[in-house]
């Protein structure tokens, strides 16, 4: 831990030495200002590519340029709120919804039209990441300080990266190892005790450029434990999470590029009932405290990447480019009356060959390989009769030890495919483009499945933007990291739990933007899109008290399951300095269940709409920037068993909430100071565990979230760029 | 409640805080500079703009300029053209009302 410390100090004060002569081009100009992502992929006008923002003062913004319907969250609306990490980043978002899996572990999940994230694909600059066991805490270890920007692209996306994402794709783009600045830190505290502190060194290092690397170390912690809502759990895990990258960026005047680097990860939390001491010494929380539930995560991983582009002709209209990815990640998770122990080595590699030759007429075709292994234990005790209502010391102190049964399970999930993409641009290459891809791949177990993707854009004027997208896509399912909050119940888990289906859905939409007098800050917009499954896991909680059940989709008798999403968004820049923005989404997810009646197959604990409205004023200069963000998010019905419970639910929806958030940042040169607040309405999902005083009964359950579980937060935060100089 | 309330007197102190300008003399200076690319506007953007005596900043690309409004009183051309300078480009005035 030191000597990371060490490490990453090291590395800033070596950025901070005088320099006399840094590297200049025959004009003068610093040789570091290069492209970036292009040239390993072209300039696709679908993927997702960096773009640098200088003058605009909104954070969020529908991008114009973009063939597929692509929300934008600038650095500038990463520094909006707190946005500790990538889960926090999206609450300015209506597309994007984040929730809590459970009440217990801190694990977020992310839901965009209308379906679990894990539908999502999400990539690290094109690269598909947080798969498997990385999916749980995912976005907890994506540092919103360590991002430049987020792209959330709706529908089906590029089949360059795989078919994985089913409602769209997020990418992020992190800090460049070419950005001039060989120091950033970032340090922030919550009134919670909630602390985080960022350091990234982005250093340039010959004369001409060539070589390039940043330097990413995050730490942040939770140190105290809370309980403002008296249940007796911890409303927040105590954790503390570290994790470290580098990166390296290789240019060659020829076009030629190389981009490779590593991360490591280390994450320990601990949740459930709060002991009366706190620190347990050396023993483990289960062992200090046996009659206590409580949950105790630890998650490490270990990955590197490369990325080589190699142009073939002069002018790089023709071009081929290798992607490899590996990644190492284990989880410990120990849930009192469960257990969940995993390890997945994952490895993707992508080879592509592009060709831009002529105008108007852009083709890639590739290769590529998935490949994860998983070692998975999970075992669970049998001792769990009590049922609701039975006293918490039953368990411990009826003097029988519990009967545990270990499932152990080696899987090996992977696929193999083979794609061609092919995009016509109107001559202008605004008014009309169009992109279809085929891949076709073969997964084990599976054989092999075609899936057609089409994305259509069309601008008539300046003034109006219209797209139309759809096409299949595919995934294995992960019953137990889809679902990671049933972890975090009473209940048996039955069915499939073990299995991997491949889950198959079609995803079609359209949005139509109207930039008002053609401006590109004025608009409103709207879009719709349905996904819908033809395979799919299935949870179920209402089959069998006290039991979970996993099932198919394809497996119930005349069943479907699909979601439609309707979104208008208007934004305006008044006046200068003024940002307002409006966003509606509007949700119906149906899904057909085990255990649901005839009339009633809406989805449970799907939020039916979400409203946000944001309001940014930033003084001339963006000397003094005032955030605030109002969110209205709206109800969702419950799971039957759910109904009644400690009064609630009678009608079985829950509640609409509203959210607050506000900040106000002060801007000196080279450095910001921040203050803001979260849930400033203090709402609190009331009762977010089930059966709390019994937690060693079925009928306890923390995975029921919906609601906020922490109450007004108030925080401060630091940000000092220091800028490379003559 | 009480954290509500020490965020809202936070604000309004903030508030407080930008409310007063005294007078100033405005003076504008364009720079010839060699700035060519999105990063090095925001660059120029980013410091320049925080320079002492600086009203207003913008930069053109098309044709690598640097346009700076500032307070005669408190800055003058030269030192800000070494403030431009120090950040990697060239700066020379090419305009000065």
């Amino acid at each position: 831990m030191k000597k990371i410390l060490f490490y990453i100090l090291a590395m800033g004060l070596w950025a901070l030495r005088p320099s006399g002569a840094e590297a200049q081009t025959p004009s003068g100009t610093p040789a570091v200002q290069m492209p970036d992502t292009v040239g390993i992929y072209g300039e696709r006008k679908d993927t997702l590519e960096q773009t640098v923002f200088t003058s605009r003062g909104n954070g969020n913004f529908l991008s114009k340029g973009k063939d597929i319907r692509t929300e934008v969250i600038t650095a500038a609306g990463l520094c909006k709120m707190a946005c500790c990490n990538l889960a926090e980043s999206f609450e300015n978002s209506a597309s994007v919804t984040v929730g809590y899996s459970d009440a217990v572990t801190g694990a977020r999940q992310i839901r965009l039209l209308g379906q679990n994230g894990i539908y999502t694909q999400m990539l690290d600059e094109n690269r598909p990441v947080m798969r498997g066991l990385a999916s749980p805490f995912g976005l907890n270890y994506v540092p919103g300080q360590w991002l430049e920007s987020i792209q959330i692209a709706k529908g089906v996306t590029s089949v360059i990266n795989g078919v994985e994402s089913m409602t769209g794709q997020i990418n992020m783009e992190h800090r460049k190892p070419t950005d001039e600045k060989p120091l950033y830190v970032q340090a922030s505290v919550m009134d919670d005790s909630k602390t985080d502190l960022n350091i990234v060194s982005s250093l340039q290092f010959d004369e001409d450029g060539k070589w390039s690397t940043v330097v990413l170390g995050h730490i942040d912690g939770n140190f105290k434990s809370m309980d403002h809502n008296g249940d007796g759990f911890m409303d927040d895990p105590r954790q503390l999470m570290m994790t470290l990258s580098n990166r390296w960026l290789y240019f060659d005047p020829s076009g030629m590029q190389l981009r490779f680097g590593w991360r490591a990860i280390r994450d320990h939390r601990m949740g459930g009932q709060m002991p009366a001491e706190n620190d347990p010494g050396h023993v483990s929380w289960s062992e200090a405290f046996p009659n206590l539930w409580n949950s105790q995560i630890f998650n490490q991983s270990l990955g590197g990447y490369l990325k080589a582009g190699f142009p073939l002709n002069e002018a790089n209209t023709s071009n081929v480019a290798l992607v490899a990815d590996y990644t190492y990640y284990s989880m410990e998770s120990d849930f009192t009356t469960r257990t969940f122990n995993s390890g997945q080595h994952s490895a993707f590699v992508n080879l592509l060959y592009q060709n831009q030759d002529v105008e108007q007429h852009h083709f890639t075709l590739g290769l590529s390989g998935m490949l994860d292994v998983f070692k998975d234990e999970y075992g669970y005790s049998t001792l769990l009769t009590g049922g609701p209502g039975t006293p918490s010391t039953w368990y411990c102190y009826a003097g029988l030890a519990p009967v545990t049964s270990q499932v152990e399970n080696d899987s090996r999930l992977g696929d193999v495919g083979a794609f061609g993409e092919y995009t016509f641009h109107s001559a202008d290459e605004t008014t009309f483009s169009s992109i279809l891809g085929l891949r076709g791949d073969w997964f084990s177990g599976a054989g092999f499945r075609f899936s057609p993707r089409l994305t259509l854009k069309w601008a008539p004027s300046e003034s109006w933007v219209f797209r139309a997208n759809g096409g299949r896509g595919l995934r294995y399912s992960l019953p137990l990291l889809d679902n990671f909050g049933i972890l975090s119940t009473g209940k048996k888990i039955e069915g499939y739990f073990m299995d991997h289906t491949l889950e198959d859905a079609w995803t079609f939409g359209g949005n139509a933007t109207w930039y008002i007098g053609g401006s590109s800050t004025t608009y409103f917009s709207v879009d719709y899109f349905r996904t819908q499954f033809r395979e799919q896991m299935i949870l179920d909680y209402d089959v069998t008290p006290g039991v979970i059940v996993l099932s198919s989709l394809s497996q119930l008798p005349d069943a479907h399951s699909y979601t439609n999403n309707l979104q208008a968004d208007f934004s305006t820049e008044p006046f200068e300095g003024l940002t307002l923005t409006l966003t509606g989404r509007w949700t119906d997810a149906r899904q057909t269940r085990i255990s649901q009646t005839a009339s009633d197959d809406v989805k449970p604990m799907t939020s039916r709409y979400k409203g946000v409205l944001n309001v940014q004023y930033a003084t001339h200069l963006n000397k003094w920037i005032f955030d605030f963000t109002a969110s209205i998010n709206g109800p969702c019905k419950v799971w039957d068993y759910m109904k009644g419970y400690d009064g609630m639910y009678a009608d079985g929806y829950t509640p609409a909430f509203p959210l607050l958030y506000a900040q106000v940042t002060k801007r000196f040169k080279g450095v910001d100071f921040y203050v803001g607040g979260e849930n400033l309405t203090n709402y609190r999902q009331p009762s977010p565990i089930l059966h709390a005083d019994t937690p060693f009964s079925e009928g306890f359950d923390a995975s029921c979230v919906w609601g906020p579980l922490m109450g007004i937060k108030i925080y401060a935060g630091i940000r000092v760029t220091i800028w490379k100089t003559e | 409640m009480k954290k509500l309330a020490i965020f809202a007197c936070t604000l309004a102190l903030v508030a407080v805080a930008t409310s007063s300008k005294p007078k100033t003399v405005k003076r504008t200076v364009v720079y010839a500079s060699t700035v060519e690319c999105k990063n090095c506007e925001k660059k120029v953007m980013e410091n320049i703009s925080f320079e002492k005596g600086v009203k207003d900043v913008s930069v053109d690309l098309s044709d690598r300029s640097v346009k700076i409004v500032f307070d005669e009183a408190k800055t003058d051309t030269t030192t800000l053209a070494k403030a431009i300078r120090k950040l990697g480009y060239g700066a020379k005035v090419v305009k000065f009302e």
